[in-house]
């Protein structure tokens, strides 16, 4: 546990002097204008409609290219100088820099949520919203959509590991990531596809109601859980295997 | 020597059925600088990494400090310094962040980082990113990392590849100190018998992942014996004539000079002597020694064990 901590804070230093943060911004500024020309009906909650509309783009192609793109990020760093045989010649284990990796992800991936959640009521503030803002609504989706990535940020983060190359695991992520617009509209493999979680995750139901967005949140889960399992243990097995 | 740094025994590293290494029994005293010597692919890279337990060995046991490796991966590391081929390093930091990044992994006290910069002398150039450091300036750098643990141990392998004269200097002056002024024990390893020679106390040869040679530097120059070669106008007749003379010296003639390998200073004037005597014209008398670099070359050249 220590050994995580130090990692996490050496990982945060690693970081601190990258263009990380802008990639992070990307998406939520994109989506701002979305959610502004979002046209809302008379009836029916005004927040529901914002997110739904923002969260396509959000959801469907960049939270899945984010997944893949900071693991790369955070190897990055030590495939290029060499520094893995660095890092794991310290007193620390293999299953601490791994997990160290992981969870700086998905920590990245988390603060992103949190500016698209900014974003959001940015967008309902200059539409003029004045119902309540739906809180439930907003943090059951985002969370849901944020746990909906680890399995991408864990498959990718093993993928990071054993290809130097910086180019090649995003490679395979975005081509994996692209198929997915069509997949959601498939009720049989739509819930199967990991790639296509996120959306689903985040999309509210009111708002779409055909292809696998049928599903309730807590069955989309078991697809999540049970690949997240799947990529974490495969990635950790190899790391702590690889020879460096 | 009862207290071994490191004592691998029987250690193997196979690739697809050809070994790397290939049963190897490492013996580092403390307090010593163990020069690790073979050509480039012999297996001192390969061997060093188990060291290190950067790759599992496929047989034979690790000990260092008296533990197994396996067992005590963790507390072994803490008290190991390296630097494992080319010097890693993140580009995008300065000096001073590298450290920092493998301070808080260590967690050892902030002060050691301005030590140990002062240490390699990069204190001047400590703010400015890593990625415009030359080579010879990553080098130190390198170095720099491998003693902010304060280790007992320091595994140097090739630390002085790609620098110029004075850089090989200074990394050679540094590495000699550490025993000296830190009680640091060094491996450090080398395709170059000349650079270690200097500085070393011990030296194991290694070939084809075969330890062929593992003893101090004084013994591997005792193996430099010299020969006596005459330069002579009859080299056959005078070859006889020394046969004869009853001191007991078997020479032979090469590229027509007398040689007599191993011989005692006593003869030399004695042979001569009986040869200006016999009318023959003596136009050299030389010494030729063998240098440790030729030594070398036939341990690792050769089939021959010393």
């Amino acid at each position: 546990m220590g050994g995580l901590l130090r990692v996490l804070s050496a990982e945060r230093l690693k970081m601190s002097k990258s263009w990380i943060w802008l990639i992070l911004l990307a998406s939520p500024i994109i989506s701002v204008p979305i959610g502004v020309l979002t046209q809302i009906p008379e009836d029916g909650n005004p927040w529901t409609y914002i997110l739904g509309s923002m969260v396509v783009l959000h959801a469907l192609l960049f939270l899945p290219i984010l997944s893949g793109l900071l693991p790369a990020f955070l190897c990055r760093y030590e495939h290029t100088g060499g520094g893995w045989k660095q890092l794991l010649v310290l007193p620390v284990s293999r299953t601490a820099v791994y997990l160290g990796k992981l969870l700086t992800s998905a920590l990245l991936l988390a603060f992103c949520q949190i500016m698209f959640l900014g974003a959001i009521l940015l967008a309902g503030w200059i539409q003029h919203v004045t119902v309540p803002v739906s809180w439930g609504l907003l943090a059951t989706n985002l969370l849901g959509g944020w746990v909906a990535c680890l399995p991408l940020v864990a498959l990718q983060l093993g993928v990071s590991l054993s290809w130097a190359s910086f180019a090649a695991p995003l490679a395979v992520n975005v081509s994996l990531t692209i198929p997915s617009m069509l997949i959601i509209n498939s009720a049989k493999i739509g819930p199967f596809y990991p790639w296509a979680q996120p959306v689903l995750a985040m999309m509210p139901h009111q708002e779409r109601n055909f292809g696998a967005f049928n599903l309730p949140i807590e069955s989309l889960m078991i697809t999540v859980v049970g690949s997240f399992v799947l990529f974490f243990a495969a990635g950790l097995i190899y790391f702590r295997r690889k020879e460096i | 020597m009862s207290e071994w740094i490191i004592e691998t025994k029987g250690l193997t590293k196979k690739y697809r059925g050809r070994s790397a290494v290939d049963q190897l029994d490492l013996n580092i005293a403390k307090g010593d600088i163990y020069g690790f010597l073979g050509p480039n692919g012999a297996g001192k890279t390969t061997t060093i990494r188990m060291l290190l337990g950067l790759i599992q060995p496929t047989a034979g046991s690790i000990s260092i400090f008296g533990q197994e490796l396996n067992k005590h991966k963790l507390d072994i590391l803490r008290r190991i310094g390296s630097l494992v081929e080319y010097p890693s390093y993140y580009g995008h930091l300065s000096a001073v962040d590298n450290l920092e990044a493998i301070r808080r992994i260590l967690s050892v006290p902030k002060s050691r980082i301005d030590e140990v910069l002062e240490i390699v002398s990069l204190t001047s150039e400590s703010r400015r990113p890593v990625k415009g450091f030359s080579l010879g300036m990553k080098q130190r750098l390198g170095i720099a990392a491998s003693l902010l643990a304060n280790p007992e141990l320091l595994i140097l392998d090739e630390p002085t590849n790609g620098l110029d004269p004075s850089g090989i200097h200074e990394i050679r002056e540094l590495i000699k100190s550490m025993p000296e002024q830190y009680g640091i024990t060094v491996l450090v390893s080398s395709h170059l018998l000349s650079e270690v020679e200097q500085m070393a106390g011990r030296v194991g040869i290694i070939r084809e992942g075969r330890m062929v040679f593992q003893d101090t530097i004084r013994n591997l120059k005792e193996q430099a014996s010299s020969e006596i070669s005459l330069v002579v106008s009859d080299p056959e007749a005078a070859l006889w004539l020394a046969r004869d003379t009853g001191l007991g010296v078997a020479g032979t003639v090469k590229e027509g000079a007398l040689v007599f390998p191993g011989m005692a200073d006593k003869n030399v004037p004695l042979l001569v002597k009986r040869l200006v005597e016999n009318g023959h014209d003596i136009y050299r008398v030389e010494e030729h020694r063998k240098s440790l670099e030729d030594i070398f070359m036939q341990v690792i050249g050769g089939g021959d064990r010393l």
